[in-house]
């Protein structure tokens, strides 16, 4: 056999470096999530500002247009003889526009800016081409040549047109930058947060491997998803320190109580060793055989027990008649009780109930108080097994008028292994009621021991199906 | 004693990775007329129970290789219908059931006393052997009619309770064996949880009495052990 401390044993390698923000999964979602947040943001930015400038621009390019025709129709020619005067009356009372006619030698006739390459369309000036002095404005236009070879354009100032563009390059540069910093700082903040919790969950599993079992997450009551996990965790943990602690009672009763039949074992098969007679060597051999068949019985009761009371669900369970369960124990018990001087009475439910639970167990159950009924008790003892239907539940009664058992020992008698002075003659490993009770409580219900005045009254409430 | 229900002798397979417990069994007394092949690997044993015939399988359920409720699964779904008794250590609530469920014909738990194997086995053997449907039971004067459930001794009939009966009826099925009371206590009243009451000595002080007192005794106790039917 191989023993071992809980640091000697294999454990898987558990690393105690706190969890980096970066590759976080929360990290990435938030990253993620900021990042189709910053895309869809510069869209609709984009998107607006192209509206409000191509509006801009049209009311622009109207104006210039509107100046042209103008021009047009009151020189009543397209030649730089008719557009001349025209051209100088406007320069003089339309300050807010720019105008250029020049002949076909490029040579300014009439304007208030420098001469240009003669090219016909929408044009956009920088502010190198007007007037001197240069008032450093952009300028946009429409330039005409003319029958004659000459060149007519008329334009406006550009600057608004120049500032909404400007602008909203700058708000989509500020919106990517507010965007990225708050994508960031926010992933961060909530990937701690999250991490945080983690830790802490894992900080706590790995306590609990070292051994401590009782330990248990922390609930912050807020009802979030790390508190119903926790919550969770804690459920399977609780059921697997009872597994556990079902385990070493198990390993302790075991090591306790097959000590004694062992060590009478060991006498008899002694004794039977040192004898010369032969009688006294074959009843001491049938002793020891017997003294085995103890031990036996006490292991497989104690496994029986604890299995039943690992158990999280009734085995092979099926709708059983109660009738048909007393039957059976008046049929096992009817003739003992008889022969033991004791009167049993099993009243059966009329009209018949039906119970869902394991009739093998429930038999079991039934067997057990009836025995107990049955041993400890003086002759003429009146048992009575009964069973009434309630709302909800089934109860089931064991009555005797023995002794009884006294007020202070009524909830230790439950306890396994537990023989009070007083049945101490009378054979029984001290399973019988913890096993009747571990049967309860696996079909969810309650047992009680009352007085019954005289003697005791065992009630068993179990679910109706 | 099993005695040799068909021509010729019965073959059973006993698959169990205990050589002490295969050993102790072969050896036994009570198995002389039979024919027992022992296998101690679950892969040997799986493959001589599809290839051979037999007339039942003694498995037991944590083997190496292959284990016992595989062979015996493998078994049935090859339409092999031979008898299964389980041997085994695993006697949990659900163990007994899964073994059975899944077509085992019988399932003893060990430690076993070998009066308890042979006579599971001989009534395994007696079930494969329809065509001796029995319909009377004799032993020395008594007499079980098994249709009319009557019971003769000397030729007069007696009054006999239902429980007693069955006690009657397995005694007379396992003439001269050792009866144990844990074998009683399945066969007649269906229990295996441990009792604490003389439920089996009652039922055999009543029988005893219903045999009559004055007739020679039949059923003896054989003392720390059991019950034995034979004559006076």
């Amino acid at each position: 056999m191989c023993y071992g401390t809980p640091e000697s044993m294999d454990m898987p390698q558990m690393t105690t470096r706190r969890l980096p923000v970066f590759r976080s999964s929360s990290f990435r979602i938030v990253a993620l999530f900021a990042g189709c947040f910053l895309v869809s943001g510069l869209m609709v930015t984009a998107l607006s500002g192209y509206r409000s400038q191509a509006l801009l621009s049209r009311q622009i390019t109207q104006a210039v247009a509107n100046e042209r025709d103008e021009a047009f129709s009151e020189a009543q020619g397209q030649d730089v003889s008719h557009l001349s005067p025209v051209i100088k009356e406007l320069v003089q009372n339309e300050p807010g526009f720019y105008y250029l006619l020049q002949d076909a030698q490029t040579h300014a006739v009439t304007s208030n800016m420098l001469h240009l390459r003669p090219v016909a369309g929408w044009r956009w000036l920088s502010w190198t081409h007007r007037t001197l002095p240069p008032d450093r404005h952009p300028v946009i236009g429409y330039g005409t040549v003319l029958r004659d070879g000459g060149y007519f354009f008329v334009g406006i100032d550009a600057t608004p047109l120049q500032s909404l563009r400007r602008g909203l390059w700058l708000t989509l540069a500020w919106n990517s930058l507010i965007f990225l910093l708050i994508g960031l700082g926010g992933g961060f903040t909530l990937s701690r947060l999250v991490l945080g919790k983690i830790e802490t969950i894992s900080m706590t599993a790995r306590e609990i491997m070292r051994g401590d079992i009782s330990r248990r997450l922390s609930l912050n009551a807020t009802g979030d998803e790390f508190d119903h996990l926790a919550g969770s965790l804690n459920a399977m943990l609780d059921r697997n320190e009872a597994l556990i602690a079902s385990v070493r009672q198990v390993s302790d009763d075991i090591a306790h109580d097959m000590r004694r039949p062992l060590a009478r074992l060991g006498q008899h098969l002694d004794k039977a060793m040192e004898t010369l007679h032969p009688e006294i060597r074959d009843s001491a051999l049938i002793r020891a055989k017997a003294d085995l068949h103890d031990a036996l019985e006490i292991f497989s009761s104690v496994l029986r027990l604890a299995q039943i009371e690992a158990g999280d669900r009734v085995p092979d369970a099926a709708l059983c008649s109660v009738k048909n369960l007393f039957d059976k124990i008046r049929y096992f018990y009817q003739a003992v009780a008889e022969d033991c001087g004791k009167i049993l009475v099993v009243s059966a439910p009329e009209p018949d109930v039906m119970i869902e639970g394991s009739r093998v167990l429930l038999i079991q159950m039934l067997s057990n108080l009836i025995e107990n009924a049955i041993n400890h008790s003086p002759p003429s003892t009146r048992i009575v097994l009964s069973a009434e239907l309630d709302k909800t539940a089934i109860v089931f009664a064991v009555t005797d008028t023995g002794p009884g058992i006294p007020l202070a020992e009524r909830e230790r008698v439950f306890e396994k292994m537990v023989r009070l002075d007083s049945s101490r003659t009378v054979p029984g490993t001290g399973l019988g009621l913890s096993m009747v009770r571990a049967i309860v409580r696996l079909h969810g219900g309650s047992i009680r021991l009352q007085d019954n005045n005289p003697g005791l009254r065992c009630e068993i409430t179990l679910p109706k199906s | 004693m099993i005695a040799d229900h068909q021509e010729g002798v019965s073959r059973i397979l006993l698959i169990e990775d205990d050589c002490e417990t295969a050993a102790y069994i072969k050896s036994s007394p009570m198995f002389t007329h039979i024919d027992i092949t022992t296998v101690a690997d679950g892969k040997q044993g799986c493959a001589l129970a599809l290839e051979e015939t037999w007339d039942c399988i003694i498995l037991d359920r944590r083997l190496p290789g292959v284990d016992g409720l595989t062979i015996l699964t493998t078994m049935r779904a090859a339409n092999i219908q031979t008898p299964v008794l389980f041997l085994t250590t695993m006697d949990g609530i659900n163990d007994r059931v899964t073994g059975l469920k899944s077509g085992g014909d019988d399932y003893l738990v060990k430690p076993f006393s070998m009066a308890e194997l042979s006579a599971r086995l001989e009534a395994i053997l007696r079930r494969i052997n329809a065509q001796h449907q029995e319909t009377r039971l004799i032993f020395a004067d008594v007499e079980i009619n098994l249709l009319s459930r009557e019971v003769r001794r000397a030729g007069l009939k007696l009054y006999i309770q239902e429980q007693e009966l069955k006690l009657l009826e397995y005694f007379m099925r396992h003439p001269l064996m050792l009866v144990t009371r844990e074998m009683l206590l399945q066969a007649v009243w269906d229990i295996d949880f441990p009792i604490r009451t003389n439920l089996v000595e009652t039922h055999i002080s009543r029988l005893r009495e219903r045999l009559g007192r004055d007739a020679p005794p039949l059923i003896h106790t054989v003392r720390g052990q059991g019950y034995v039917l034979r004559h006076s």
